[in-house]
């Protein structure tokens, strides 16, 4: 935590926070939301296929969208870095941020886990997935959820940025 | 039904345009009153997402006290010729806002500011909101 008051320090820091430049922060808010359009959409779109949506389509050949789905993560991730940096002590003392980050560590942990127990399975696409897998996905969905609600109430609750002295 | 769809998708986007920008600041401030207040600049936050005055003027019983005054972001008020430099502690300043929901806060969206030294103002022309 101490790193990231440091880093709010820095000239750096200060350009994302202070320049009235349309390149700076308003392009970091723009790609964090391209990003999660990204991720969350590709995510949601393959728990909606393993709860059945569209069950014509096979399953197996959309792991092909994961390398664009880690895209999106990691465009999140900086951009995200560089939202925090400039408001690190702010955003530390909003239990909002910590709930919505423990909803994107949970979200991705479950990708992992369906990634092993739905696209591993020897017998995907040959039987319907298993009952195990549709809960995964169905958390999947729920968690992703929550980490957009905390993300989008970070703006009205919690300590604002600016207002005391 | 088909046809049906693309009515209601037309009337959604059209009644979109309509909708005010991006922010809920009713969540924040009663956006149907406005205070003015009158007293001395002592912080100016220029930064994002949204800059911050803050001034040292009396409330309603007459105790001095610190407001603080929600401004555009540094982005929005760049484009408006408004920059760092625009206002400096010790300036004095009229503010007329919206005040915010919890009265202790002291604190209000800007809707118009002057300064009383060279009549500097910000709110009368358009597009000069907080939004």
């Amino acid at each position: 935590m101490e790193f990231f008051h440091y880093l709010e320090q820095t000239g750096f820091a200060a350009w994302i926070r202070e320049s009235d430049s349309i390149w700076a922060y308003p392009t970091i808010l723009f790609l964090h939301t391209i990003g999660l359009g990204i991720v969350v959409g590709i995510n949601s779109a393959i728990d909606l296929r393993i709860l059945g949506l569209a069950s014509r389509l096979p399953l197996e050949p959309l792991e092909g969208l994961f390398p664009l789905m880690w895209v999106g993560f990691w465009i999140n991730a900086a951009s995200g870095t560089l939202l925090l940096i400039a408001d690190a002590s702010t955003k530390l003392a909003n239990p909002v941020f910590y709930i919505k980050m423990g909803f994107i560590a949970l979200a991705v942990v479950d990708v992992f886990v369906i990634r092993k127990r739905v696209f591993r399975d020897p017998l995907i696409d040959k039987r319907p997935v298993t009952f195990n897998g549709k809960i995964l996905a169905a958390v999947s969905l729920s968690l992703w959820l929550g980490a957009i609600t905390a993300g989008r109430l970070m703006a009205y609750l919690g300590p604002v940025s600016g207002l005391q002295q | 039904m088909k046809r049906l769809l693309v009515v209601l998708i037309a009337v959604a986007f059209v009644s979109g345009a309509q909708a005010y920008a991006h922010h809920s600041f009713a969540a924040t401030y009663f956006e149907d009153k406005t205070a003015k207040i009158e007293g001395k600049l002592v912080q100016f936050l220029f930064r994002n997402p949204h800059s911050f005055v803050h001034v040292e003027a009396p409330d309603e019983s007459g105790q001095m006290v610190r407001w603080a005054v929600e401004w555009g972001g540094a982005g929005q008020l760049g484009g408006q010729g408004v920059t760092r430099e625009t206002l400096k502690a010790g300036d004095v300043v009229t503010i007329t806002g919206n005040p915010g929901r919890n009265p202790a806060d002291h604190r209000l969206r800007m809707v118009s500011l002057r300064r009383k030294s060279d009549g500097f103002g910000w709110g009368a022309k358009p597009g000069e909101v907080v939004d």
